[in-house]
């Protein structure tokens, strides 16, 4: 496996701290970094004196990076999450990448962002993996999944025709969700189903 | 091509030391006031920056992204120090740094605040990310500022009078000053002449690693030991 770059520079910066950085043999070692290590290790020669300094209260001399720190404004909370696939692909994934990454058919994914499941019967897990996917919150992700489906929403997501007069669902639980998804790998739902019995 | 001279490098594994940690987890179960009161309050070398990462992180992904800021604007604060001590190296006499410093504010905090891959290893192992980080605006800003010095002294090679000794080119590597003046070479010149004299690679092997001619490397490195003459020649802390 390629060693992550920043581990690389890491452990060279320890190296060359100890006096013990020879720069030919970590670019044998890490060619696949060869250009960024040299550059690196030119750069860490210039300030290496600095050490690990310990952390200092600011003084007048530091007026500039103050005065910037004090006009940086925190960028405002985003808005509610109105859907997760519309978030996904504001974070650059496709319904499909962010089914994949959280392990789950596209079929549950449609169901959760429907909002077709009922979300005490979610674990804790799948919604901090969606939060990690979408780049939110827990906080925002339980919100999005906690509101109640709009009615007409809810209507419509019954069948057509139905032979009885149609009623807001309430919803599957994730485990016949997850049970019912036709082409999920019999791993990830074992997994899941786990997941979903550790909730009691 | 550069060669082997010595077994190969092990890379340990870096993990989030135990100690940040433990920090984290006790300030953590102190509430999050109490926490930004002890943090305040404690002497800077208590809390360690790792641990600051990581608590604003949890702190903003969690309910409390105004106490997340906070901590992390406490945290760039006692970070000022060592920023203005890089950029007085990389960018001196630049009067007004303020574009910078907005640029290099947003950075960090965006940065520290990041749950995606890619940043985590602030929480691993701060300065070396702090560094790299300042360091790679500070050569973004002498870029912008004016022309590299490969392009002022493009053709110098032919030109220039004695080269450096490698006593005084190592000599100077060494020196507090001489850091310093290191730090205003451009980004390719500060490469060849570090690579050429502390560490001793060929001009060949140079040539392979930033993927240039012979030539250009001699280029750079004249380049470099003109501009370090003329630092020297007008700063008399430079060791001769």
């Amino acid at each position: 496996m390629s060693a992550p770059l920043e581990m690389v520079l890491a452990q060279y910066a320890d190296a060359a701290a100890s006096g013990d950085a020879n720069v030919a043999r970590w670019l044998v070692a890490y060619p696949q970094h060869a250009r960024e290590l040299a550059g690196f290790a030119a750069d860490l020669a210039c300030y290496s004196d600095l050490g690990d300094a310990c952390m200092e209260e600011p003084d007048s001399d530091d007026a500039p990076f103050m005065a910037a720190l004090a006009r940086f404004t925190p960028p405002q909370p985003c808005a509610p999450i109105a859907s997760l696939c519309h978030e996904a692909q504001r974070s650059g994934l496709s319904p499909n990448e962010l089914a994949a990454r959280l392990a789950l058919d596209v079929s549950v994914l449609a169901k959760l962002d429907k909002k077709l499941i009922r979300p005490a019967t979610l674990p804790k897990l799948l919604v901090a993996l969606v939060a990690e996917a979408l780049q939110r919150s827990v906080d925002e992700v339980a919100a999005y999944l906690r509101t109640p489906l709009a009615p007409a929403t809810a209507v419509r997501a019954l069948s057509f025709r139905a032979p009885s007069a149609p009623a807001v669902t309430k919803g599957e639980t994730f485990a016949d969700a997850i049970r019912s998804a036709p082409e999920m790998l019999d791993e990830a739902r074992n997994a899941w189903l786990t997941e979903t019995d550790l909730l009691g | 091509m550069v060669t082997a001279t010595d077994s190969q490098t092990p890379l340990r594994r870096y993990d989030i030391e135990q100690k940040v940690l433990e920090q984290v987890s006790y300030l953590e179960s102190l509430g999050h006031r109490e926490a930004m009161r002890r943090i305040r309050e404690a002497p800077n070398t208590e809390y360690q920056p790792e641990a600051m990462v990581l608590l604003a992180r949890r702190y903003m992904h969690g309910a409390q992204r105004d106490v997340g800021w906070s901590l992390l604007t406490v945290l760039a604060q006692r970070m000022s120090h060592r920023v203005r001590r890089l950029t007085e190296r990389m960018l001196p006499g630049v009067a007004d740094r303020a574009g910078f410093c907005d640029d290099l504010v947003r950075d960090l905090m965006t940065a520290w605040s990041s749950m995606e891959a890619g940043h985590e290893f602030w929480a691993v192992r701060f300065y070396v990310a702090f560094d790299r980080k300042v360091v790679t605006l500070c050569k973004r800003e002498q870029n912008r500022l004016g022309p590299s010095l490969d392009e002022r002294y493009a053709g110098d090679a032919d030109t220039v009078g004695d080269r450096l000794a490698a006593s005084e080119a190592v000599s100077l590597i060494d020196s507090i000053a001489g850091k310093q003046a290191l730090m205003m070479l451009s980004e390719k010149h500060r490469q060849a002449f570090v690579l050429r004299y502390r560490d001793q690679l060929s001009e060949l092997e140079i040539a392979d690693l930033l993927g240039v001619t012979d030539r250009t490397v001699r280029n750079y490195l004249r380049g470099a030991e003109n501009e370090l003459k003329r630092w020297r020649a007008s700063n008399t802390r430079i060791p001769t």
